[in-house]
């Protein structure tokens, strides 16, 4: 859409009527999209801080806008906010860059070998499809209240699925481009790193920008049932405790750094896209 | 001019699970030195599945093929083989789409950086050296896939329909080009296609094969009358439609057999 939009930005200047009379619908369609998103967030906040001052909704129970900011700019005064969110990111960035390398590798070896691909496929449908949660209680007996117990949650979220995109990927491209490295005389070595996997970039990002979410939804899994610290673990502890106000306040922190995390990736992807 | 390729009692068969398919059936044929060879056939004749056998990508399940006397596994020749699209990766410049099969094949040089450069210009790609495959014309596209196949060296090109994805009036210049690139380079070729036209206008010897399982129905060699012969000017020689009407009437009586 964004392309989109571009196109007719740089092709406005030497038009005719009826294009700029169409150039102008257009533009005043996206602002009134946006002015409605805006409008949105703004009558939600408003009348959330509203109802809990006219004691509609119990301030200590749903929190508060304002309750929250306070919140927020007391946790940051003593930088624990800062500690807690530096955790989860750390926490979600080595389950993300795991997630890619072992799925990636294991996708590349079932490419490699057919019959362990047949073997494997029944057990991975299976292991996708399970509710990992139901896992991580496992995981901390078996490796104990910590990191590595939010660690392998976060990437046992994941794995699976990038292992059977990528492999699916893997295996869907064109016949014709592996015919051709063969009549040039390529091995299947070749067939890999000439052709499988750059033709392949394109859907490893798009699995990238998948995971990052799901990274960060298995660190939260994670926290909640194993961690110390991290915003997961302030959600958990804060509604036990009935301090609302840290689960509010971490639950927005969680938006603003899944959205984040998300358009590091699309930025990337454009870059990419732009490269080709 | 002495026999460079000989196919030799050659059958293949095609397996699922349900059935057998036979695609090619006791096919005997052989190309000269320098010869320019088409082949013609109905759709699904296993024309190209004789292409991939000569490239060695399949092997025959009896009958041998032999280069200069000697089994293909063991004669060390080259073999070129342009497939029916250009198939140029798009994450490649040009230029590295061309240095593809020398880079497989651990042959890239300084000395074939010069070489490409010189093919490049000869045909007219030279300024679009650094540019994505997607930037070129259907024709140039064919250009560089046929200058990819030749920096190889190989001692036969197969051209299996290389033109089918072009437009017909690129299709025209094409052929002229890829011919007069063939014939400069004094290359051996043998040509898959299912146009009649455009197999009397580049071959110098043309064999019809049958519908499945392909056979040899008719050897005809090609000479038609024309003063500085390309595929376009073959085709306003006298003889062209005569060639024409025979091969045509020789597939339909394949077809009603």
């Amino acid at each position: 859409m964004r392309k989109n939009k571009n196109k007719l930005v740089s092709t406005e200047f030497a038009l005719s009527a009826s294009h700029e009379a169409f150039v102008k619908k257009h533009m005043k369609k996206m602002r009134i999209i946006r002015t409605y998103q805006i409008l949105i967030i703004t009558l939600f906040i408003v009348l959330w801080e509203l109802a809990t001052r006219g004691k509609i909704i119990n301030s200590f129970i749903f929190s508060s806008p304002s309750r929250v900011i306070k919140t927020f700019i007391n946790m940051a005064s003593d930088g624990s906010v800062f500690y807690h969110i530096g955790i989860t990111l750390m926490e979600t960035f080595i389950s993300f860059a795991l997630v890619i390398i072992i799925g990636f590798l294991i996708a590349t070896l079932l490419w490699w070998n057919d019959s362990i691909a047949k073997v494997l496929e029944p057990y991975l449908v299976v292991l996708n499809s399970l509710p990992k949660s139901a896992l991580a209680p496992v995981f901390i007996v078996w490796l104990g209240n910590n990191v590595k117990t939010i660690i392998v949650a976060a990437i046992s979220v994941a794995v699976f699925g990038t292992i059977i995109t990528l492999y699916t990927d893997f295996s869907t491209v064109e016949e014709d481009k592996v015919k051709l490295i063969r009549t040039l005389g390529g091995n299947k070595k070749d067939i890999l790193f000439k052709v499988i996997i750059p033709s392949n970039i394109p859907s490893l990002i798009s699995v990238m920008k998948v995971n990052i979410g799901l990274s960060l939804v298995g660190v939260i899994i994670g926290e909640f049932l194993a961690a110390k610290a991290g915003l997961g673990y302030l959600i958990i502890y804060g509604s036990q405790v009935f301090k609302l106000d840290w689960v509010i306040m971490s639950i927005v922190i969680l938006c603003i750094m899944a959205t984040v995390l998300y358009q590091l990736l699309a930025i990337l992807e454009k870059k990419y896209t732009h490269k080709a | 001019m002495g026999e460079l390729l000989r196919i030799d009692h050659v059958s293949y068969n095609y397996h699922n699970l349900d059935s057998e398919t036979p695609a090619l059936d006791d096919v005997s044929l052989y190309v000269n030195e320098g010869e320019f060879l088409a082949i013609v056939g109905p759709s699904g004749c296993g024309k190209s599945t004789l292409l991939s056998l000569i490239a060695g990508l399949i092997t025959p399940d009896s009958g041998d093929i032999y280069i200069n006397g000697k089994d293909i596994k063991s004669s060390g020749k080259n073999i070129g083989y342009m497939l029916q699209k250009d198939h140029l990766l798009e994450w490649r410049s040009t230029l590295r789409n061309l240095t593809l099969g020398l880079e497989i094949q651990h042959k890239l040089t300084d000395q074939s950086y010069m070489l490409i450069n010189d093919m490049l210009t000869t045909y007219g790609l030279i300024t679009f050296k650094n540019a994505k495959p997607s930037e070129l014309s259907g024709g140039m596209r064919q250009r560089a896939a046929l200058i990819r196949t030749l920096l190889l060296e190989p001692d036969i090109l197969l051209l299996d329909e290389p033109f089918s994805a072009l437009d017909y009036q690129t299709r025209i210049e094409v052929s002229d080009d890829i011919w007069s690139i063939i014939r400069n380079e004094k290359k051996t070729a043998i040509l898959i296609t299912h146009d009649i036209s455009e197999a009397v206008s580049m071959a110098d010897r043309i064999i019809v094969l049958s519908h499945r399982p392909g056979t040899v129905k008719r050897v005809i060699p090609i000479h038609l009358t024309v003063e500085d012969k390309t595929p376009f000017r073959s085709r306003s020689a006298p003889e062209f439609k005569d060639y024409f009407n025979l091969i045509w009437k020789e597939l339909n009586r394949n077809e009603e057999e």
